[in-house]
Formats: structure tokens, sequence, C-alpha cells
């Protein structure tokens, strides 16, 4: 049974980078002729960088209200549909540290522009797989009270605004893992996500928000179906 | 005969509706009685051993409602809640769950506070006379090692280990069944197995290869099938007759012992009693002879019937100044950059050795231990002959480690033989005896034996141990290689158990080591070496290991040879251009990102009389254009203008070496700034890399840069452009202001760019130019500038 409000740490163990995810998130698309060996060398600097912790708390959801914890209202309609099951969330956060970033701009300044590049996408995908690893960790262990979790959802996803991350932040205790927000709302290290995961009471999957649902259609992370 | 497990409490208890007030352990408190009663109903349906309502009563879980202080009390409730159920018969165990939080370094708490919160509760189970202490549900190994320690150092009662794992076969920090076995057997383990999460159909198959794995006897407690969710309660599916059904297959898997977790009622365990009470264990397959080492979430055999396993010699400061010095200054870079390169060269198991001179080594090998085992997933050998060190990286090595090693020395080869059996670990033997290096293959054996009785004297077994023959340098005594060579056949004879030996030190003092290595490698091998220490990324070392794999019958029909050497003998060769010309040929070489090639036709042009404005335009920005426009048109990706960027760099600096900077085409000068509370440079940095090797100095002053600053720098720089990078919404507004403030005092093209700008809106904000990406950059760049100068 998990406790309302408590604060909960797990450090994921990554044992590689996710190659592919980090080549989409460099911008590469289907089969390109691209050294795979700058892939691997970005992979690498990134495992030896990186510092990996996550925290989450559960939290009461008025799905009616669209209000968690009783004190954030959701404005987004996107995420109230995507938490229209749930009467539970969890607020999450994740991050690889700052490590990654100052080796991206070490590599730009000797001029090692692509691997700089490729630094940069799989310190993404790293900070994505910490999420999913923590996810899939929930998941587990709810799944034996018979809940499922919804996928996770972040500010700047579909029409939840960044603007208001820092309401997010403090709900998801970001400063337990070492991450500050500044007073342009942006995550410090900048590799550091916060999310939203509702605890879904029926059963079934829930139909994930498609990426053609969203107006963002210059995302980098879009995907094309 | 099987025994039958009781079946759920939590959830039977909180069909009572006495499983909150305030947490379910509290009800033998509270409502011992009912408690009683449904032990009983358990006793009547079959169940032989009975479990406590403890699951949630250690100190660390019972915080969570202010009740620690009532550990013993609740504890022995529960004890006596089941005994007064139990007939003359019944076995009582002693339920123990998981405290709630991970352990270091997946979580915060520390494995000495896990230990601690367990034994106090064990203490308490025990003095309330249970029969087993029984592990349950747990999702961690290092948490199950952690409860095992405890136990051992507090009561002599069997212990009972069951993990949890999901559809995969893991348990929620990586565990496979396999792997468990392999190290809570040696921990002590009395009864190993799982329960809750799956049904009985899924916990099959993990039975299946539990039973492979492990010599004890098998538990396996399902719930009753996968839990849904009916009118917004949790629901277990299974009926009684279909859990009747599945339990007879468990026990054909293996199980010797079965139950119930949620979702099983009396009737769940009636059905499963009646189906299995009267069968008999299942005769199992023996484990291959050998040792077996694992990390949380990977186990590996060493021994004459498996292949050669390397163990990477890399992660040891002595002998290497400069990992030393990083060390003691706190930076562990290199240790972790040799883990994983030894890792993907193969290395089957990583030895640590933290010796660094002057500094504390217990705390080291503790801290690097942890860290190594977030990065790679093999197991480690622990390289210290110090026993408080070696207890350091044992304590938090979730896994089973080697220690290497252990020789005769009085006073320590005792500590490390208890390290080994408290830890669950593997000892390596080196014969080294008190009087020094034993010569003989005679003398070798001799000290091992001795030393494998005193282990055994200590409680170790034959899977614990493995064996170094000693390798001395051939070139001070001629025979010391042959006695080498000699102990490992007469070890393989006498003792059987796999052998390791550090390679390198035959060769000492000879010229061409890795040749004198090599074939005492294979030599070796060939005399019964299993495991050799050895430095996996050598290519030599790998082509013997993959070479010796197919001749000793480990790599059937060669195929991992033969893949080992296609991909050994790609060669990156540089394809030769069709082009003729010089320039052309250069331009394409950026096209392509190939710096090396693109820095050596720079200089052949030079050399053929053409001059660096020719070489500049005619072919690295020409050849740049081309990146640009594919880009543009979709048909190169980000990734690939970098490298032709690259490319052109190295061209240019191979020209600087020969002519000096002045003579190279100056397009203007680019002051760029990621503008005040944004940090995002990485955009920033791909217009700057772009633009300095498109004939443009570029000024950059980096990230979250105040607009006074800006201004501060184009007033002495005086630059053709500024360009200003913003990323979120939230710093447009900086931006504005910025630009606001470089108008009113200076007249200066302003360029922006960043993933919230959009042409509008850069028009809004009255900025010159609004940039897409990096290549359109330069594109604008260049424009403004021929403009300014017309």
């Amino acid at each position: 049974m998990t406790v309302l409000g408590k604060v909960n740490l797990f450090n994921p163990i990554l044992n590689n980078i996710d190659r592919e995810e980090t080549k989409r998130y460099a911008g590469m698309k289907g089969k390109i002729h691209f050294p795979e060996s700058i892939v691997s060398e970005a992979c690498a600097i990134v495992m030896l960088e990186k510092h990996v912790k996550t925290v989450w708390t559960l939290y009461s959801y008025d799905c009616v209200a669209g209000c968690i914890g009783g004190e954030y209202e959701i404005v987004s309609k996107m995420l109230r549909k995507h938490l229209q099951d749930s009467k539970q969330v969890i607020m999450l956060a994740a991050t690889v540290g700052e490590g990654v970033e100052h080796a991206s701009t070490k590599y730009f300044e000797k001029g090692e522009y692509a691997v700089g590049l490729l630094i940069d996408a799989a310190a993404t995908a790293a900070v994505e797989q910490a999420a999913n690893a923590l996810c899939t960790m929930l998941a587990g262990q709810f799944r034996q009270q018979g809940i499922n979790l919804t996928t996770r959802f972040s500010p700047g996803y579909g029409d939840w605004s960044l603007e208001e991350q820092d309401k997010v932040a403090a709900l998801a205790n970001i400063e337990t893992i070492g991450v500050s927000l500044t007073n342009s709302k942006m995550l410090l290290p900048r590799k550091s996500i916060t999310a939203v995961v509702g605890l879904r009471t029926v059963n079934g999957q829930n139909k994930n928000p498609e990426c053609s649902e969203c107006a963002k259609t210059d995302c980098i992370m879009r995907r094309d179906n | 005969m099987i025994k039958i497990f009781e079946g759920a409490m939590g959830t039977s208890l909180q069909a009572l509706g006495i499983a909150d007030q305030p947490c379910t352990e509290y009800a033998s408190v509270k409502y011992p009685e009912e408690v009683t009663s449904l032990h009983k109903s358990y006793v009547d349906a079959g169940a032989d051993i009975l479990e406590c309502n403890t699951f949630g009563a250690s100190p660390l879980k019972l915080a969570q409602f202010g009740l620690a202080v009532e550990t013993e009390k609740i504890n022995i409730a529960g004890v006596n809640a089941a005994r007064r159920a139990a007939n003359s018969y019944t076995e009582i165990a002693g339920n123990i769950g998981p405290s709630g939080r991970l352990i270091e370094p997946l979580g915060d708490l520390s494995f000495d506070e896990a230990c601690e919160s367990y034994a106090r509760q064990i203490k308490a189970l025990a003095g309330a006379g249970v029969d087993y202490i029984l592990f349950e549900t747990i999702i961690d190994l290092q948490e199950m090692r952690a409860g095992l320690v405890a136990a051992k150092a507090v009561c002599n009662l069997p212990i009972i280990c069951q993990l949890t794992y999901d559809e995969l076969g893991r348990t929620v920090t990586g565990t496979d069944p396999m792997t468990a076995a392999a190290v809570l057997e040696p921990l002590g383990a009395s009864i190993i197995g799982m329960n809750c999460s799956l049904g009985p159909e899924q916990l099959l198959p993990l039975v299946k290869q539990l039973a492979l794995a492990t010599t004890l006897p098998i538990i396996v407690q399902p719930n009753a099938g996968l839990p849904i969710m009916k009118e917004g309660k949790t629901f277990f599916p299974l009926t009684p007759e279909e859990m009747g059904y599945w339990a007879p297959k468990l026990v054909e898997a293996g199980a010797s012992i079965v139950g119930g977790c949620c979702g099983t009622t009396p009737a769940h365990i009636k059905a499963i009693s009646d189906a299995v009470k009267n069968m008999d264990t299942i005769v199992r397959k023996i484990l291959p002879n050998g040792v077996r080492l694992a990390s949380r979430s990977k186990s590996i055999w060493l021994g004459k019937e498996h292949k050669t396993v390397l163990i990477g010699e890399r992660i040891n400061p002595s002998g290497r100044k400069a990992m030393a010095a990083e060390i003691k200054a706190g930076d562990f870079t290199s240790v972790k950059r040799e883990a994983l390169a030894q890792v993907a060269a193969g290395a089957g198991v990583l030895d640590i050795n933290m010796g660094v001179p002057g500094m504390e080594q217990r705390e080291l090998m503790g801290k690097i231990i942890g860290d190594l085992a977030m990065l790679v997933d093999v197991p480690f050998a622990i390289d210290s002959v110090e026993p408080d060190v070696v207890e350091a990286g044992l304590r938090n090595f979730a896994g089973r480690a080697l220690i290497n090693s252990v020789s005769d020395k009085a006073g320590v080869k005792e500590k490390i033989f208890a390290l080994a059996k408290k830890y669950g670990a593997a000892v390596l033997i080196l014969p080294l005896g008190e009087k020094g290096l034993p010569k003989t293959a005679a003398e070798r054996v001799a000290i091992a034996q001795k030393l494998i009785a005193e282990g055994k004297a200590a409680g170790l077994q034959d899977g614990d141990f493995m064996l170094d023959p000693l390798v001395l340098t051939a070139a001070s005594d001629g025979q010391a290689p042959v006695e080498t060579l000699k102990t490992l056949r007469e070890y393989a004879r006498i003792f059987g158990y796999p052998t390791t030996m550090g390679l390198s030190n035959v060769s000492f003092g000879l010229p061409g080591r890795e040749d004198i290595n090599a074939a005492f490698y294979v030599l070796a091998l060939a005399s019964g070496l299993n495991a050799p220490i050895v430095n996996p990324c050598n290519t030599k070392i790998q082509a013997m290991t993959s070479a010796t794999d197919v001749l000793l019958g480990f790599d059937s029909q060669g195929v991992n040879y033969s893949k080992n050497y296609v991909a050994a003998n790609v060669k990156t060769t540089i394809v030769p251009v069709a082009e003729k010309d010089i320039l052309n040929a250069l331009a394409q070489s950026v096209m392509n990102g190939e710096r090396e090639r693109a820095a050596q036709q720079a200089l052949q042009a030079l050399q053929e009389g053409y001059g660096p404005g020719d070489i500049t335009t005619n072919a690295l920005i020409k050849g740049m254009n081309v990146v640009g426009e594919d880009f543009g048109a979709g048909r190169t990706f980000l990734p690939q203008v970098m490298l032709a960027a690259e490319a052109m760099k190295s061209a240019f600096d191979a020209l600087k070496t020969k002519i000096s900077v002045e003579d190279l085409p100056y397009m203007g000068k680019v002051i760029l700034a990621t503008v005040k509370g944004d940090v995002h440079d990485l955009g920033k940095n791909i217009v700057g890399a772009l633009l300095s090797n498109s004939g443009f100095t570029v000024i950059d002053l980096g990230k979250d840069v105040e607009a006074e600053v800006i201004l501060a720098a184009v007033e002495k720089e005086k630059p053709d452009i500024v360009g200003l990078c913003a990323l979120m919404t939230t710093t447009l507004g900086a931006m504005e202001e910025t630009i606001k403030l470089l108008q009113e005092k200076n007249k200066v093209t302003i360029m922006v760019g960043g993933a919230v700008l959009t042409q509008e809106y850069s028009k809004e904000i009255s900025a010159d130019l609004y940039a897409a990406n990096g290549v359109q950059a330069v594109k604008l760049a260049e424009q403004a500038v021929k403009e300014s100068k017309k």
C-alpha cells in the first residue's frame, strides 16, 4: 500500500543507451549514411557522465474537478482526458544530471560537432529511459492491486503548457533528486523531466493520445504514423 | 510428500474489514480471535505451514503508521494467533515482507538500516517460536540479501526466500530466477521460490527455470490469477478448481511446497491440497559442475564444462598513475570507462582493485562496487587481501562476487572464509604459504588442499572455490611456466574446481610480450585454465579465446568465431574518389563528412597552386551548400550537416598550418548568445559551429546571458550580426527585452532562432532576421553581410 504524499526515490539501472532513440532525437530518420561509431561514442560518453535519479509521489485525483492532490487544477483538456479514469495519480521526475550537458558543450568546443549533437540526443534518450524504468517499476507494483497505469504525460505535451512546470515540479518533489527550476520555469539540469501518470481502476488500456491529436506539427518527438 | 502453505492473509483480512486499523498486521493485536479463526480455516483446508500475520511488521514498515515502537508486540501477537490455530503437526512461518524502500544505490535505504530493521523483526519472531523465517513478495535482490544476512546473524531457523517476478520473469529491479538461485543458495537460504504478482499459469515457466538452477526445495505461492478491477475493487479471478488444476503442474515442474497468495481462500488451499498432497517431489536434473557468479541481473558459470570466461583486469590503479590520481581526486571516470570498455570487449567478470596508495580502501571499495553495478551487468571479483575492504565490497554488491583472493596467511584466511560464508561469495585460493612462493606443483597443490579443507570447515562447499596455479616469470626461471601448467593439470585431476590466473607475469622482461602471453594462454587453456584474468580489450587475447572456444568444443561449428572474425577484420578503408579535380574531390569529402580526407585534400589543393579563397569558395563552401540544400529538402539530417562542418573545420585547420589566418576568406563577425533565463545551448552551438566554418568569426557568450552583457559585447566587438537564441515560451520575453536594449543603443543586425520562435513572432519583437535552423542561419548571415557592404 502506497502512502499518499510520500516521497519515493528510485535510481534505475541503465546498462545501455537506446541507440535508435538517440538517432531519432538527433533528427535522423530512416536508413541513412551516418557512421555508427559516432553514435557509439556519444552513447558511451553519456553512459559515463550520467547520474540517473528519479522520484515519485502518489496523490489523490478528482477526475471531475480535474484536481491533483486538492491543490492543482488541470487546465489542459488533453491531460484531463488522459486522466479521466483515474482516482489517483503519480507525479514523477527524472534526471540524468548535468555532466552530460558539459560533455556536449565540450565536444562542440573541440570541433567534434556531430558527437556533441549526439551526446545531447543520447542524454535525452537516457532521461526518457530513466522515466520509463520508473514507470515499469511502478506498473509492476500497482498491477498486484489490479491497477493499470496510464502512459506518462509531461508539461509541454499537447496543450499542457510549460507555464505549469512550477506547479508540477513542486508536486513531483524535484528538489529531492537535485533538480531545480529557473525563474523562467526550466528544469536544471536540463536533461530532466517531470510527468504525471494516472492510476486506472478500470480494466483495459486507455488510448494514448496520438501525435495526430496534437497541434505541434514541428515537434521532434512527433511520430508519423 | 508435498507440503501445503497457507493462503492469503492480507486480502482475507481485508474482506473481513479489519485490515486497515491502522494496518493489516495490527489485526493480530486488535482482533486476535478473527486472525486465529482465519488461520484455523486454512489448517482445516489442509495447510501444513501457517504464515503469521506479520508481513508488514518490520520496524521500517510499521514506522509508516507510527507503530515501530510496537514491533515486538505485533510480531508476537501474529505468531500467537497462528499458534492457537495450529495442530500438533502444523508448522509456523514468521512472515516478512519488503520494507517499502529500496536499498542504495537504487534507493535511499542503507544496507545496514535494512539489516537492522529485519534483525529486530526476526528476533521477535524467533523468540515467539516460529519454525521458519519466511521472506515474501521481495522485489529487490539486495533487500533479500540484507534479510538473509540479518536472519543468519540472529537465529538458526531455516530461511525461506520468495521473490516476486513479472511476466518477463524478472523482479522489479531486474533479477531472474536463475540469478536469484545463484545468489541466495550460497547465501544460506534453505528454501527458495516465488509468490504474488502472477497466477500459477504465469509462474509455471519460472518454476521450471528455477528447478534447473538450484538443488534447494522450491516453494511457489501464486495469486488466484492476474488481478482485475470489478466495481472499483481488486478481484482475483481463478476459482479453487482452477488452482487445483494448475497445482500439480507446479509440482511436476519442481515445486515441493505449494501455497497461495493474493486472492486465495481456504477453498483454494483445499483444492491445491487435494490435488498435490500425495504427489512426490520430482527428481531434478543435477546442476553442472563449477562455480557460479552473479550480478543483480545475470548469472554465469565458470568451470571445465563451460566456455572460457574472461576476467577483466583493467580496474587496478596499481602501476597506473593517472587512474590512481583520478581516484584520489574523487573522479571515477577512468574506472567507469574501463568497466564499460571491458564488458563491451567480452569480459564476463570484472576484477575490481582499489589499491590506491595513501587512501582508505574500505570506503572506496564499497562506493565503487555500488557505482559500477549501476553501469554494467557482469559479476565482480573483489580484489583485495584485506578483510574489511573485501567486506565493504561484498556488502554493497547485489549479487554473488568472487573474492580475489585468500592465501595461507593465518589471521587473515579465517576472516576471508567467514566473509565468503556470510555474504555467499566464491573465493579464489592462491597457494601462497607463509614460507613464500612454493616452487613446485606438488607444493602448490598441498597448500590449496589445506586451504580448501579450512574453507570447508568454515562452511564453504565445492561450488565456492576457484584455484590459482601461480604464474611466475619465465625470464628468471625457465621452468616456472612448466610448473604453472603442471599445477593446472594437477588441480583439474585432484579438485576439478575452476581455475584462474593472471597471464602477463610470465613474459616480464622479455621482448614481444604479447606473443609469449598468447602462447602461454593457449597452453594454459589446454591444461585446464577456465577463467583467465586478462585485458579483454587485447585483440590477441580476444582472437585466442574465440579460436580456443572452437577447438575445445564450446562453439559448435565455429559460429561465434566466424562472427567475431568478420567483425574484427572489417577495415574502414577510404574509398578512392572518382573525382579527379581536387576542388571537386574536396567538396565531395565535405559532403561526405570525411575529416581526414578533407584535411589531406585541402593541403593537396594548396600544393596544386589553388589559393585559400579558391579552396574555400569552390570546394569547402560549395560542398557545404549542397549539404545545406539537402538538409533544407529533408534529404540529409542535422548530424550529417555537423559532420560536414567537422570536415570543413579539419580542412581549415590543415590550411592554417601552411598559411596565415588572414589569408583565409573573412565573411564577418557574429556574436551569439542564449538569452537571459534560458539554459539551452545546443541550438546556439550548432549555429556557432556552422558559422565559424563558413568564414565568420564567432564570439559565443554562452547561455542565460543578460541583455546588458550582450550590449557590452556588441559595443566592444562591433559585430556585423548578433544571433540570439531562446528555446522556451517562458524566455521569449527576455529575448524581446534584449532586442529592445540593443536597438536603442546600437545599430546592429539581429538574427533570432530557437524552437519556439516563428517568422511572425520575430517580426513582432523587431528582430531583423529569423533563422529556422543552423543552415538557414549561415545563409542569412552571408546575405546580410553582403548587403551591408553594398
